[in-house]
Parts: structure tokens; C-alpha cells; sequence
């Protein structure tokens, strides 16, 4: 019997509509207001027309539009598969004379066409607005398109991920959680696991992986780093969406086909992956909870007690979600098969462990040496002005690994540490071309013998050279430099002849070089100039003190010193506030002048500290800022103060 | 024909039909009997395509339902739990099965509609028996040739349910219509059912043709004059007996005629043949069994 109706269900398409139709139409006038309406607004008004960039569609409320297509595919996703979650309208619809294949195309076709309506009809009226007067200058016909792309694909992409995780799980509430989870693991896992090496391994350079990107592992978190002005997709990245969309349809087809409709309710429709539900849940609760006690407190006792309690809440939350009650003591047997599991797992890391923290490879095998405080591997530096740094030099190589074998001794500092501290970053790169790369963060104050290696390394000309923007930039490039005096006095010049700026940047270069990385710049009496370019970045900043002799004296020949430098003369008096003891007194004596300006130092905690305030005949220093211990203040002060 | 060989399901771990068989006749209303949670609703629900059995075949006109379109066009299944669209009127029902099936009956849909006198309303709005009704139209009018219905008389004034008896058997004897109905009640499964199959805890444990169930078992009072010869009781295959002042009553396996003769013979001082419900036989017949029968359905 030859079947009269098509194989296309009128009244499928009807309810489907019926269910998300609603949420079309929102979606669309959300997006008429994010875009054609918001551009009619900033236009129609010349006080924000003068505000308004020229370039492409992200440039407006571009959180919004990534809020928006990250949740309404979601939504209508959820809507459009309701009826797998519930067993009476499950079973109704699966008794119905129709395929499985061809209900799955009916809901999926609608839902796509659903998103694509409104976006498409919101790019279409963006064309229209490019017809009116010179609303066409502010962004091209290709924009439109790129926008156009870059919101189907992200919209289809985010409905295929829910029509996924509909089709393996038997609960409406679950869908939404699951869907979520599901789009985010594959970043955050890799982040949880990073994370965790970090806390096993000593020397394990998290942000070293970091710079992977890890954000392009979820179209979530992609997406909102691109949904900006310069749109700089990756093609790689964009491919492998388009062939993970191509999969989860393919799969979802799949799991749909050989489902089993008595599943309907169950947290998790396949039994095969329950066991993946609960697991993956446990090591994902036990890494967080191991991590969350590393940043809370050093002591490696507490992240064993987070891990513990973290796979124990994970544990209790999957299992209690696929048995739907909280009443799962029955089921412990499952989590000792994880414990036993973990303690393999633990065991295998001790033993690579060892390995791992102590590896330092041998002087000859490495070609070169990166040595810095952080590790940019694109070499994708914003800041132009600090050079990677490479030792290829055996001697500077071999000092890089005498260092690194006292940072490995050196116990790791987690959070506040009060103190001459060093986060170092160190990447063998080896002569077969593999990389081992190291990071460690420690205080220099507990290890002469660090310290000493430290110093001598931050001493070598190389690492001064990488390090200072002065040396990255040509001093052609500099048009020009302002040079102030901080904290005190407030006076800035600016100076512009060619011969004199050469002068004085080839000064810094060389003060620079001869300075001594174990002594600081002076507490309160520094200067600083800027270096003005043309270039992105604008300026380079420098600081000195009086330390740097041949700066100083360009800066004295050019009759510029006596403008930057506090002279006892160019105070008129002093004002000493201690607001704990409601202490308030000035001082005008040359002698008390000049003693309390050698001892002022920056903002100090103690209680009987004193707050400085120089009064100058130009200007005043800023308040709150330098004080005064009470030992170093003078006799004759003491004792006034005293009364 | 519907017909069942052998099915086996697990939920999970739990084992809800254990090699289940039986066979629907053309034409005839076969009623499935049994406790909640004997594996009826699994059963049905495997016939209408919605579940995949796990071992053993269900076959409809010889052929498999799971995915086959063709063959669930001409298959309905009634839930026990009825489920409408929300927002759906009784006319947007109709539309939507419409669409579904293709011997659809618009003017049958029309007529059964305002004979049960339901209003062009939204269905979920209607009480559970007018629900009932609705769905009872949706059903026969798009003619199916198998009608699956989980225990579809619950709820139904006596009024309604003879009503819709009556249509049921009317389609049956007009289109020579399949019918498998699901019910704990014995009594209701009466004078309705050709056939009826008992499940209990996944398993058929009795199937039988009322007809031929009637005719088999008999129900007799009789009393004889004091100090009479019994012996002749002996030439019956009696399964229930009793004593009450003089007289006696015999639940009989044997036809009619055979027991009127033999009792006739001693010439009894009252003899009267009792009507028997289904019950009685089940129970008389199956003896300690039959009380497990009684226990299952309620």
C-alpha cells in the first residue's frame, strides 16, 4: 500500500514551531536590538556618531551576541527534543507511523531553520541599512557576511552539541547541565589535568600549556575571544568545529536510531556510559578539590584530603543523579573500584615522579636555553620591547643548570611571600629538537647559593639586554623622551633633540649594564623617562636613580638635573601625620629637612610610622604615599613629637 | 495476527518479560490479564514499536513493527496514561493524526466527536474520562487494523464504557479489527475478550478461549432424596464441591449435556444450572493456583 501522505510531516514542523517558535522570535528582536537598531541609535545621534568605529559587526555588544548564541541554540535545542525526556509523550510519538531517522531530520531541520531566520533576517536588514546615507561607511557588505558566517556557525554548532547530549540523556534537566558540561570539557579537563601536574610534579611549567590556547578547545570559550573586532580565526581550529558538528550529528543519528525508549527519565539513556558519567565526574571533583586545597595551603597532606573529599562529593553527586536518590551507600562498591584505580594511578606517578622533578638535561644535548620569568612560545609577544632571552653559550647554560638544580631543592612558594621571590622559566631546547621545560617560583632570601646564581645570571649583559625595553627599541625609533622626577617633585621635560635623546639612551644602555642586579634602585628619590615611539605600544618606561652615572650626567650636561633632583633647599617645610596616634606636625629646619628626605621611604605598615608630606615651592608630594619610620626620624623630632 | 514467540525484556537488570508467547487472532479481542507491574504495559508497548524486545520476535501480519512504518500505520497503541499535545484542541488532535496515518476518517473523527458530545476544546483541559473518550475517537478513526490498548476502561462511567465497548466490537465484527486489551479486572475482560492470557511477574502462566472455557466448566445445584446412592459423582470430573443442608453444588468440568444427563438420571429433586463468571472458572479450575489468579487480580 503505497503511503498517501510525504514523508514529510506537516504537523511535526507545526508543533515543533508551536514549542520554539516563540524563542525564534525573541532571539530575533534580541538581535535587532544588539545590531541594526543599536547602529540606528549610535548614527542617528552626531555626539555618538563621532564615537563610532569603523569595522566589522563584534564591534557592537559583542558579550551579548556571544551570551545570545551560546544559549538560545541551547534553549531551543532543549524545547525541540522535550519530548525524548518524558516517557507518555516519548512513547506517543514513538508509536506513531514514523522513523526514528526521519523524526531526528524533522526537529534538527526546524530547530536549524529557527536560528537561521532571525540571524539571517537581522543580516538582511544590516544590508538594507547600508543603503541609507553613510551608515554604509561604518561597515562593508563583507562584514555582514563574516558576521553572518561566524553566528550560523557557532549557532548550528552549539544546536548539533545539544541534539548530541539530548539523545544521551532521558531528563529534561539533565539535557541543559549535560549540554554545558559537555561543550566545556574538553578545556576544562586539559585545564583541571594541567592544573594538577602542576601540583605533582615539581617544576611542571602550567603556563607553559597554558599558551596552548586552551580556550580553542571549546567553541565556547573560542568564540569569545573572537567575537571581536579584528576577527583572527583560525582556519585549523574552525575546520576541526566544522568536522566536531559533522560528528555529533552522525552520532547523535546514531544514538538516537538505537535507543532505547525504556531509558526515558534515566539521567543517562546508554548503560555503557554511565560508568563515563561517573567516573569522569568523580576525576573531575577530585581534581578540582585536589587543586582548590594546593592554592589554599602548600602543605601536600591537604590536597591528599582534597582529592579525597573532591572524587568522594563527585562520586555521591554522579551516582546520586543516576540513581535519582541521594540513598546510594549500596553503590560504594563502585567507588572502591575508583580508589583502587586512583592508587594505581598514584603509584605510576611516584614512580615517573622522581623522573620528572630532577631531570636536568646534560649541557651537551642542549642546543639552547631559554631562561626567563614567563615563556611565550608563539614568540606572539605583545610587548615588543622584552626579548625572548636564549643562552647558547655552554657556561651560561651550565649556569642556568646550577640554578635549576638549587630550584629544584628550593621549596615552591604558593601565594603571598613577602620578600625577594623569582618565578623563573627555563626551556631546554635540545640538539634532536625535543624541549624540556621547567618552571619554578622561589624565594632567594632562604638559599645564598640561589641567590648568589640569581644575581649572577640577571647580571650577564644577555639577560640585561633581553629584559629592558631599552635596548629592544633602535633609539631612531624613539622621537622622543620625558623625564620626571617621581614621587616628589613634580616637573616633566621633554625632550626632543635628536642628538641628546641618542645621548641619553645610549647612558641608560650603558648604567644599565653596569648596574648591579643585587642593589635596588633608591627608595624614594627616583626618576624615570619615557620613551616616546611611534609604535604600538607608544612609550617605554625607564626608572633611575643618581646610581646611573652616565645618565645622570647627559642629564646634568643638558642642565636637566637640577629639575629632577630634590635638593634639601627646594623643601620649605615637612608635614608628619600619624593618623593611629592623631600626631600631626611640620617641620621647617634645613638640618631635619634633609635627614627625614634621606630616610623617607615608601608607604610603611608599622604603627609608628609616620606619614611625609614635602611641601615644595613647586608642588607637594602626593599624600599617603612615603612615610617615615619612627627610629629614623631625627633626635630633636623624636622628642617633639614625644610631648 | 499478532503474535508473540518467546519475548524476553530487561530493564536495566530487572527482568520484565521472561519468554512471553502468545497469539491474537484476527478479528478477535484478545484481553491480557494481569497485576500492576506484570509486564502488560511492556508487552504493548513493544507491539506499538516503541521498545525493541530483547530476545524472541513479536510479529504483526508476520512481520517485525520496530521502525516499520508501513506496518504502524496500521497500529495503534492507546497508553494507559493518555498524553495529548498541551495547547491542542480535540480539531488540532485530529489534524496532527491527520497527518500521521493515512486511512485517516476525517468524517468518522467528526461524527464519533459529536456523538460523545466533546466540545472543540483544548484536550488537557477535559476531565481524565472525556480525555478517554478523545482518545477513543483519535483511535477508530484512523482505522487501524491492530488496536493496542493499555487498561483503556479504567476511569469510564458505566454508561461510556458500554458505549465504548460497543464501538470496539462493532469494528471488530465490521473491519475484522485485531483488538489486544490490557486489564487487572477480571470481570471487565468478561464479556468482552475472546481470548485472555494471564501475565504474572513477566510471565504467561495461563492462556485461554472463553468460549470454549464456558462450555468446558459448568456450575450445579442439585438435592436428592434422603439416602440416595452418591456413587454416580464418581463419573464426573468434578473440581469443586459443596454441602449446603440438601443441597449440593458441583463445579463440573464437562459440557452441558453430559452433566444434565448424568444428574437427570437420579432423578433430583432440584436441579439448577448456574451461570459462571469468569472468575469462578478461573479459580475452580486452576485450584490452589486459581487463588494466586485471585490474589493477581485484585
Amino acid at each position: 500500500m503505497p503511503s498517501k501522505t510525504s514523508s514529510i510531516k506537516k504537523q511535526i514542523i507545526l508543533h515543533d514551531i508551536r514549542q520554539g517558535g516563540w524563542l525564534s522570535v525573541l532571539y530575533f528582536l534580541a538581535l535587532l536590538l544588539i545590531l541594526p537598531l543599536q547602529i540606528i541609535i549610535q548614527y542617528s545621534d552626531p555626539q555618538t556618531r563621532k564615537y563610532m568605529e569603523k569595522g566589522n559587526l563584534f564591534l557592537y555588544s559583542p558579550d551579548l551576541q556571544w551570551l545570545l548564541s551560546i544559549t538560545v541554540p541551547v534553549l531551543l535545542g532543549i524545547l525541540l527534543l522535550r519530548y525524548l525526556h518524558k516517557k507518555q509523550v516519548s512513547d506517543f510519538v514513538h508509536s506513531m507511523p514514523i522513523k526514528r531517522v526521519s523524526l531526528f531530520h524533522h526537529h534538527l531541520i526546524v530547530g536549524m531553520v529557527l536560528l537561521i531566520i532571525p540571524i539571517l533576517l537581522n543580516g538582511l536588514i544590516l544590508f538594507g541599512l547600508r543603503a541609507f546615507g553613510s551608515i554604509g561607511d561604518y561597515f562593508t557588505a563583507l562584514h555582514v557576511f563574516a558576521w553572518l558566517g561566524m553566528l550560523l556557525f557557532l549557532n548550528i554548532l552549539m544546536l548539533l552539541a545539544t541534539v548530541f547530549t539530548g539523545m544521551i540523556t532521558g531528563m529534561f534537566s539533565m539535557h541543559f547541565i549535560l549540554t554545558y558540561i559537555f561543550i566545556l570539557l574538553p578545556a576544562g579537563l586539559v585545564l583541571l589535568v594541567l592544573a594538577n601536574m602542576g601540583v605533582l610534579f615539581v617544576g611542571f611549567p602550567v603556563d607553559y600549556y597554558f599558551e596552548l590556547a586552551i580556550h580553542k578547545f571549546s567553541p565556547i570559550s573560542y568564540f569569545f575571544v573572537n567575537f571581536t573586532a579584528t576577527l583572527n580565526l583560525s582556519w585549523v581550529i574552525m575546520s576541526a568545529y566544522a568536522v566536531a558538528g559533522i560528528l555529533l550529528y552522525l552520532a547523535a543519528l546514531w544514538l538516537y536510531i538505537h535507543r532505547r525508549m525504556e531509558a526515558t527519565s534515566q539521567a543517562i539513556v546508554y548503560p555503557f556510559m554511565r560508568p563515563v558519567f561517573r567516573y569522569g565526574v568523580t576525576f573531575c571533583f577530585m581534581m578540582a578539590g585536589g587543586f582548590y586545597f594546593h592554592v589554599m595551603s602548600s602543605s601536600f597532606a591537604w590536597v591528599i584530603f582534597g582529592y579525597a573529599g573532591g572524587s568522594l562529593i563527585g562520586f555521591i553527586i554522579a551516582e546520586a543523579i543516576l540513581q535519582k536518590t541521594w540513598r546510594i551507600y549500596s553503590s560504594y562498591k563502585s567507588y572502591l573500584v575508583f580508589v583502587i584505580f586512583l592508587a594505581v594511578v598514584m603509584v605510576a606517578t611516584n614512580l615517573v615522579k622522581g623522573n620528572y622533578d630532577n631531570k636536568i638535561p646534560s649541557a651537551d644535548a642542549v642546543k639552547q636555553v631559554y631562561f626567563g620569568e614567563f615563556y611565550n612560545y608563539t614568540g606572539d609577544v605583545e610587548d615588543q620591547s622584552i626579548k625572548p632571552l636564549y643562552f647558547t653559550d655552554k657556561r651560561e647554560i651550565e649556569l642556568v643548570q646550577k640554578l635549576h638544580e638549587r630550584a629544584i631543592e628550593t621549596p615552591e612558594i604558593n601565594g603571598w611571600y613577602e620578600g625577594d621571590q623569582r618565578t623563573t622559566f627555563i626551556v631546554y631546547e635540545m640538539k634532536n629538537g625535543s624541549k624540556v621545560s621547567r618552571s619554578y617560583t622561589y624565594a632567594l632570601d632562604d638559599d645564598p647559593e640561589l641567590k648568589k646564581l640569581q644575581y649572577e645570571i640577571e647580571g650577564l649583559n644577555a639577560y640585561k639586554h633581553a629584559n629592558n625595553p631599552v635596548f629592544n627599541i633602535a633609539s631612531s625609533e624613539v622621537y622622543g623622551v620625558d623625564v620626571q622626577p617621581n614621587n616628589i617633585k613634580q616637573s616633566s621635560t621633554t625632550i626632543s633633540d635628536r642628538e641628546l635623546i641618542d645621548r641619553l639612551i645610549e647612558a641608560v644602555r650603558k648604567d644599565i649594564e653596569l648596574a648591579d642586579p643585587q642593589t635596588d634602585l633608591e627608595e624614594v628619590r627616583t626618576y624615570s623617562m619615557d620613551l616616546l615611539t611611534n609604535k604600538e605600544q607608544g612609550y617605554y618606561y625607564v626608572e633611575f636613580d643618581d646610581s646611573y652615572k652616565n645618565t645622570i650626567s647627559v642629564l646634568k650636561d643638558a642642565g636637566l638635573y637640577d629639575d629632577l633632583h630634590v635638593y634639601p633647599e627646594d623643601i620649605s617645610s615637612i608635614k608628619l601625620e600619624n593618623f593611629e596616634r592623631n600626631n600631626t606636625m611640620m617641620v621647617e629646619d634645613q638640618e631635619d629637612i634633609k635627614h627625614i628626605l634621606d630616610h623617607a621611604i615608601y608607604y610603611s605598615e608599622e604603627e609608628d610610622s609616620y606619614y611625609v608630606t614635602f611641601n615644595l615651592d613647586r608642588g607637594r608630594s602626593l599624600q599617603d604615599e612615603l612615610s617615615i619610620e619612627y627610629e629614623d626620624l631625627p633626635e630633636s623630632i623624636k622628642k617633639q613629637l614625644e610631648e | 495476527m499478532i503474535k508473540a514467540v518467546e519475548i524476553s525484556k530487561k530493564f536495566d537488570r530487572k527482568q520484565v518479560l521472561d519468554q512471553v508467547g502468545f497469539q491474537v487472532r484476527k478479528g478477535t479481542i484478545y484481553g491480557l490479564l494481569g497485576s500492576n507491574g506484570a509486564g502488560k504495559t511492556t508487552i504493548m508497548r513493544i507491539l506499538a514499536g516503541i521498545l525493541k524486545q530483547d530476545k524472541g520476535s513479536v510479529l504483526v501480519d508476520g512481520k517485525s513493527v520496530f521502525e516499520n512504518v508501513k506496518l504502524k500505520q496500521r497500529v495503534i497503541f492507546m497508553p494507559d496514561i493518555l498524553y495529548f499535545f498541551p495547547q491542542y484542541t480535540v480539531k488540532q488532535m485530529g489534524q496532527y493524526y491527520a497527518d500521521m496515518y493515512d486511512n485517516w476518517d476525517q468524517q468518522r473523527y467528526d461524527q464519533l466527536i459529536s456523538q460523545f458530545k466533546l466540545e472543540n476544546k483544548k484536550v488537557t483541559t477535559f476531565s481524565k474520562g472525556m480525555q478517554r473518550q478523545v482518545a477513543f475517537c483519535l483511535a477508530l478513526a484512523a482505522k487501524p487494523d491492530f488496536l493496542i490498548m493499555d487498561e483503556p476502561l479504567d476511569g469510564l462511567d458505566a454508561v461510556v464504557r458500554q458505549r465504548i465497548k460497543g464501538l470496539l466490537i462493532n469494528d471488530v465484527a465490521e473491519r475484522e479489527m485485531t483488538v489486544l486489551i490490557s486489564s487487572h479486572n477480571l470481570r471487565e475482560m468478561e464479556n468482552l475478550c475472546d481470548d485472555v492470557g494471564i501475565l504474572h511477574k513477566g510471565k504467561m502462566i495461563l492462556e485461554r478461549n472463553l468460549d470454549d472455557m464456558k462450555t468446558e466448566v459448568q456450575k450445579v445445584q442439585f438435592a436428592l432424596r434422603k439416602g440416595q446412592d452418591m456413587s454416580f459423582l464418581e463419573k464426573l470430573n468434578i473440581l469443586h464441591q459443596e454441602k449446603r443442608g440438601s443441597i449440593h453444588l458441583l463445579i463440573v468440568k464437562a459440557d452441558l449435556q453430559e452433566v444434565e444427563t448424568i444428574l437427570t438420571a437420579q432423578n433430583p429433586v432440584v436441579l439448577d444450572m448456574l451461570p459462571l463468571s469468569l472468575e469462578e472458572i478461573f479459580i475452580y479450575e486452576m485450584g490452589g493456583a486459581g487463588y494466586a489468579i485471585e490474589n493477581i487480580l485484585d
